[in-house]
């Protein structure tokens, strides 16, 4: 496997960490529990809500940042014989 | 009659936008679009398709009941779209490469099995059958409500079948998308404007709102809600099964055949989530704040409907148009994955003379039959529909892990797939339909049990059985786009030295 590879691999795996360290955060009871409350309110809203509000946009960023660093590497810019003509 | 004549327009302008798209003579063309959709078309198509109708009636009346509950879908859907990122260069190399139009045909390649792409296409027909009859009943009280009942279900549901009928078989995909992409904006754009506007204008605001609920229902604020009684695992479980789930549906999976590159569906994962966590968290917060109003607490799948009557006939016209570009969207989604999959994993499975133009027109008389189908299913069965589409959910998991094992894991074979596969959904369907008492008491939902099964059978039979071989070319193709992507940038590289 070539060192490029190896750099894509460690990078999707940190992203998808990183990305399911979000949901962790809002969904398993240990920490989606200890959000669940009402208080500190903002704008208004119950703190659980800011809670997933704000994970899922953190997820976005992450989302985003990956999607640049792969682009910058060139692999989302992958090209694909279609079977007629590898045929 | 603002109301009737806003939805009749909106029919009009879906038509009207396709009327250059309804001349599809090739299957390839039916199903994918020859790969041509760009990242407005992909983003929209999914967020389209996703976001069902029922959202505005069903899913918003589970927030009016329960509050902050309903905020489940924004973790589900950054699971959703994690998925989608992940499956999105496999799909797309093989789906180029090997001219797929299914996630079934996918399927059917990655495990070389005929039997695995009739068995998941049936299974993906199967369960989009009870969405599709929600939707369509959707569709029928939209009209009757937003005519005062001047236009019954029944006719409403028919001027919509009509519509899309017209549309999705004549165009196919390109028709669907460039469908979706006017329902998507409208969603995000003039749905989300008025929801906005009735939340000021009836309920004085987002602080007045809350202030509200905050001092009449506080409970409705948090986890689990007013008057309900459920382990915390039940939040966890019902995030894991929809977001697994979600983009495993044939007509949402299907999209990214359409893509016309890599990158368009990578951009497309961009933007889904901001838009999907905004309009979401605008309809849920529009729907708890309902909650503490004696109406919508005796007519919760109601209540939107009401709020915005009571906001006048325009709020109440546009809010029509919302719901019925929602609805659309999803119906016209699984007719084209559903014609789609009879025509191509099952009839030219079974019958491998059938010729692309008879495929063709097995695809297009699929959609009139089914659409028939669904309206008479809809009209009797009205009353069961959220059930079983809820229980849909419980089936879609299981497939998660033959999709995602598949794209992931050389190891995963045919015999784990088909194994895992069958036994994973008799468990989470005896489950579902027994109801014993451990589902209530430890909160994990029939899905879960299902997903594990599925996936502690294709790990077992990974280990047990050799890497196939045909698996090795398929990775071969992976590694060959990946390299020339390599070599093109260092050639991009060495011309430009500054």
């Amino acid at each position: 496997m070539s060192a490029t590879h190896k750099h894509s691999r460690r990078r999707t795996a940190l992203f998808i960490t990183l990305i399911l360290a979000t949901t962790f955060l809002s969904t398993f009871p240990p920490a989606f529990l200890w959000a669940n409350t009402i208080e500190p309110r903002w704008m208004a809203l119950p703190f659980a809500m800011v809670w997933h509000i704000g994970l899922a946009l953190i997820a976005a960023v992450f989302f985003a940042v990956w999607y640049l660093l792969e682009s910058r590497s060139g692999a989302l810019d992958l090209q694909v014989d279609d079977a007629e003509d590898a045929a | 009659m603002i109301p009737v004549i806003l939805l009749l327009a909106f029919l009009a302008l879906i038509l009207f936008i396709n009327r250059r798209q309804l001349g599809v003579s090739t299957m390839a063309d039916y199903a994918t679009a020859n790969h041509s959709i760009g990242v407005l078309g992909i983003t929209f198509g999914f967020l389209a398709t996703w976001y069902v109708g029922a959202g505005y009636t069903v899913f918003s009346g589970f927030a009016v009941s329960f509050g902050m509950i309903g905020m489940y879908v924004i973790p589900y859907g950054i699971i959703t779209l994690l998925v989608m990122y992940l499956v999105a260069e496999k799909t797309f190399i093989w789906g180029k490469k090997y001219q797929l139009r299914t996630q079934s045909e996918l399927l059917g390649l990655r495990y070389r099995s005929d039997f695995i792409r009739v068995l998941t296409g049936f299974a993906g027909v199967a369960l989009s059958v009870p969405w599709l009859l929600m939707e369509w009943y959707t569709i029928g009280y939209v009209f009757n409500y937003a005519t005062d009942g001047f236009i019954s279900p029944l006719l409403g549901m028919i001027i919509g079948i009509f519509v899309v009928v017209f549309y999705v078989a004549l165009g196919g995909m390109r028709s669907v998308v460039t469908a979706n992409i006017v329902q998507g904006l409208y969603m995000m754009i003039v749905g989300s404007a008025v929801l906005i506007y009735v939340l000021y204008s009836e309920l004085g605001g987002l602080s007045a709102a809350m202030d509200r609920l905050f001092y009449e229902t506080p409970e409705a604020m948090i986890f689990p809600g007013p008057g309900w009684d459920v382990s915390p695992n039940y939040w966890t479980a019902i995030i894991i099964t929809s977001g697994l789930g979600g983009f495993m549906w044939p007509w949402v999976y299907n999209k990214l055949f359409a893509a016309d590159s890599i990158r368009t569906i990578k951009q497309s994962v961009l933007f889904a989530p901001v838009l999907g966590i905004l309009s979401f968290a605008l309809l849920f917060i529009l729907s708890m704040a309902l909650h503490p109003l004696p109406f919508a607490q005796e007519n919760p799948e109601e209540a939107l409907f009401w709020a915005h009557s009571q906001a006048g006939v325009w709020p109440l016209g546009l809010f029509a148009v919302l719901v019925m570009a929602a609805s659309l969207g999803t119906v016209s989604g699984i007719l084209n994955a559903m014609s789609t999959a009879i025509s191509g994993d099952i009839a030219q499975v079974i019958n491998r003379k059938i010729t692309e133009r008879t495929a063709l027109r097995i695809a297009r008389w699929s959609v009139v039959v089914m659409s028939i189908g669904a309206l008479v299913g809809a009209y009797l069965k009205e009353g069961q529909l959220v059930f079983l589409a809820l229980m849909t959910y419980q089936g879609m998991i299981v497939l998660s892990p033959v999709v995602l094992l598949g794209l992931y894991w050389r190891r995963a074979n045919k015999f784990g797939a088909v194994a895992g596969f069958l036994l994973g959904m008799v468990v989470s369907f005896g489950l579902t339909l027994t109801e014993p008492e451990f589902i209530q008491t430890y909160g994990w939902t029939p899905g879960v049990y299902g997903f594990l099964t599925t996936l502690i059978i294709m790990l077992v039979a990974g280990y047990l059985r050799p890497v196939e071989s045909h698996v090795d070319n398929l990775w071969q193709d992976i590694a060959t786009a990946r390299n020339r992507s390599v070599d093109s940038n260092l050639a991009i590289q060495g011309n430009n030295p500054g």
